[in-house]
């Protein structure tokens, strides 16, 4: 034998661990092309879907049937909340122009920044660097770049270690600095710096930039709510915020002044209707990894397929093209609901008010025993304004996750009220290996691959 | 050479079909945790036959290579991990399949459960550690991989070895397999 065979196969091997242990996207679009024949044999077995096409065909047939009601409702639920992120209280509105834009991501390698998208027919037209960004009459951050060829702005987040902005309490009087988080543990509150008094009052904190500084810009957050004023043990202070801004930012509104060339806003897009899809089936049955829900595509990466892509059984979502690896070059793993670890981010309509809520992360917990899919979701604010332990809502995607825009419909699930985290059903939602024909996003926004 | 290609499309098919066939058993809830390895069955019963007079004049074997890329290719078609994850798993049963040939004839029929099922738990053990290394670089919560870990993987090893004993003489007689091992 010879003796160089061992030493090889075992660089081989530990080279392999290291690539799967520790996904770099280049060495796996490597393999997966070494892997290309795959996509072939992925035909052979063909027959297990066959014997599921009399199953598959009625679940389609079906699917088309609720198209435009549930089109209609997820757009509508998306509309409701663009109005709910523009401030609309006189004061907070007053001398300002209202940009709506949308979350289309964290930027990568920076926590406490997002990309906000814009129409795309205008992109970032009119938007100047340092603009207040704000969710209704709560502030979120400033516009710190632009890349007006990708219709999006970096916005950098108060909870960001090194932004600060000026705020005063409710009553006037007391002045402080807040950014940055307060400790490390628990539910996240904004950091206080240098009060103008060292008496503690309960209260709300509201933006109030110093005159010193001149830019007219940054003055447009002034009465804008940071949030209430705490006093924390040893005697600090902090700042419990009224968003959450871990995963609950979804639609937002940036603060502009009166004389931006901005033309006025045109009528929003549907998700669903902006011909942004792309056509396929799957070409699998399941997985043969127990416990995981994925199948797989018959097109990838070279047809457009990217990390990430919403795939949907004409209104409604079934999955995510697997958001951490890259696409094969001729076919793409879609981790579907149910799959352990699958990251949705989510919003509701509430049964009892009709009212849209943003409920921020879902993370997949797997299925149950008669196929529910289970979903962590962790509500640091609980839902606000219900009196009771439970609702009964509809759920649907939110933007802030690339390639997933807002408006899918995603199923039904009891919702509890309270603030934590809690295991949730899905209930009426559809199951990707019972349709064949799905449309995958073709496009991941503006966002980048996590 | 064209009856070897042969025989290693046909590996490459009923390796294919047994990956399908168990992922299409997999999606249904009730009896996921319990379904055998069915390509690792074939996979070993395959690996087992290669090369025996050599494995015991010089302690080597041949056609493995072909055999661990037919099992990538086979079970990269229905599964969702990436391609260097499939490798790992594949190169490490066949280093196992190896280890038992040492001392053990490995067709013996109270070798073969131990044989699978123990491979069985070494690959379970693996995809799980990866997809639990695929969670952590996502940050989502760690409560999913736990719930996977105890959605009774050790089963599927378990029906494994116990099927082991009788659809692994059954995989040697598949049409056009025995073109693999022949005449090598």
């Amino acid at each position: 034998m010879n003796s160089r065979r061992p030493l090889t196969t075992l660089l081989l091997v530990v080279a392999l661990v290291l690539a799967a242990l520790r996904p770099m996207a280049p060495v796996d679009r490597l393999l997966d092309g070494l892997a290309v024949p795959t996509r072939w044999v992925v035909g052979l077995s063909a027959p297990l879907r066959w014997i599921e096409s009399s199953r598959t065909s009625a679940a389609d047939a079906e699917a088309l049937e609720r198209r435009d009601a549930e089109g209609f409702a997820g757009a509508l639920l998306a509309l409701d909340l663009r109005a709910a992120a523009e401030p609309s209280t006189p004061a907070n509105r007053l001398g300002r122009r209202m940009v709506p834009g949308h979350v289309s991501g964290r930027v990568v390698g920076r926590r406490d920044s997002v990309w906000v998208a814009f129409d795309p027919r205008l992109g970032t037209l009119g938007v100047p660097v340092g603009a207040p960004v704000v969710v209704g009459e709560a502030y979120l951050g400033r516009v710190a770049a632009l890349e007006p060829e990708r219709g999006r702005a970096r916005v950098d987040l108060v909870t960001g270690r090194a932004f600060y902005v000026g705020g005063v309490h409710e009553t006037g009087g007391l002045r402080m600095t807040v950014g940055g988080l307060h400790g490390t543990s628990g539910a996240p509150k904004l950091a206080v710096h240098n009060p103008s008094e060292r008496r503690f009052r309960s209260g709300l904190v509201r933006v109030l930039e110093p005159e010193l500084l001149s830019d007219e810009v940054a003055h447009l957050a002034d009465g804008y709510v940071l949030g209430e004023l705490s006093e924390e043990a040893e005697g600090a202070w902090a700042v419990e915020p009224v968003v959450n801004f871990k995963s609950g930012l979804f639609q937002v509104t940036v603060l502009v002044p009166v004389s931006s060339p901005r033309p006025p806003e045109p009528d929003p897009i549907a998700t669903l209707a902006d011909g942004d899809w792309l056509a396929t089936q799957a070409v699998t049955a399941g997985d043969s990894f127990r416990g995981r829900r994925t199948l797989r595509l018959g097109i990838g990466a070279w047809q457009g397929v990217e990390p990430g892509a919403a795939v949907v059984a004409v209104t409604r979502l079934i999955g995510r093209v697997d958001p951490l690896h890259p696409a094969a070059p001729m076919s793409a793993r879609v981790r579907l609901l149910g799959d352990p670890g699958l990251e949705l981010h989510v919003m509701a309509r509430l049964d009892h008010d009709a009212s849209a809520q943003v409920l921020g992360r879902f993370v997949g917990l797997g299925v149950d025993t008669d196929g529910t899919p289970l979903f962590e979701w962790e509500s640091p604010l609980g839902l606000p304004g219900q009196a009771r332990d439970s609702v009964e809502a509809t759920l649907y995607t939110g933007s802030g996750l690339v390639g997933l825009p807002d408006g899918l419909y995603l199923g039904r699930a009891t919702l509890p009220c309270e603030p934590g985290a809690h295991g949730i059903r899905l209930t009426d939602f559809a199951d990707g290996l019972e349709h064949a024909r799905l449309w995958v996003r073709a496009r991941t926004g503006v966002g980048e691959a996590r | 050479m064209t009856g070897r290609l042969l025989g290693w499309v046909m590996v490459l098919v009923w390796l294919s079909w047994a990956e399908a066939f168990e992922g299409w058993l997999a999606a249904r809830p009730a009896v996921s945790a319990w379904v055998p390895d069915l390509g690792l069955l074939v996979f070993l019963a395959i690996g087992g036959r290669l090369g025996r007079k050599l494995m015991a004049s010089k302690g080597e074997t041949v056609g493995s290579v072909g055999l661990i890329v037919a099992a990538v290719f086979a079970e990269g078609a229905v599964s969702s991990l990436s391609t260097a994850a499939l490798a790992v798993g594949w190169l490490v049963a066949w280093n196992w399949l190896l280890l038992w040939r040492r001392g053990f004839d490995v067709e013996e029929l109270v070798v073969r459960p131990l044989v699978a099922g123990s491979a069985a738990l070494l690959l379970i053990g693996w995809r799980h550690l990866v997809h639990g290394a695929d969670l952590a670089s996502e940050l989502v919560s760690t409560e999913a991989g736990a719930r996977l870990f105890d959605s009774g993987a050790w089963h599927g090893a378990l029906s494994t070895a116990v099927l082991a004993p009788f659809l692994m003489p059954l995989a040697l007689r598949l049409p056009g397999v025995g073109l693999y091992w022949k005449d090598r």
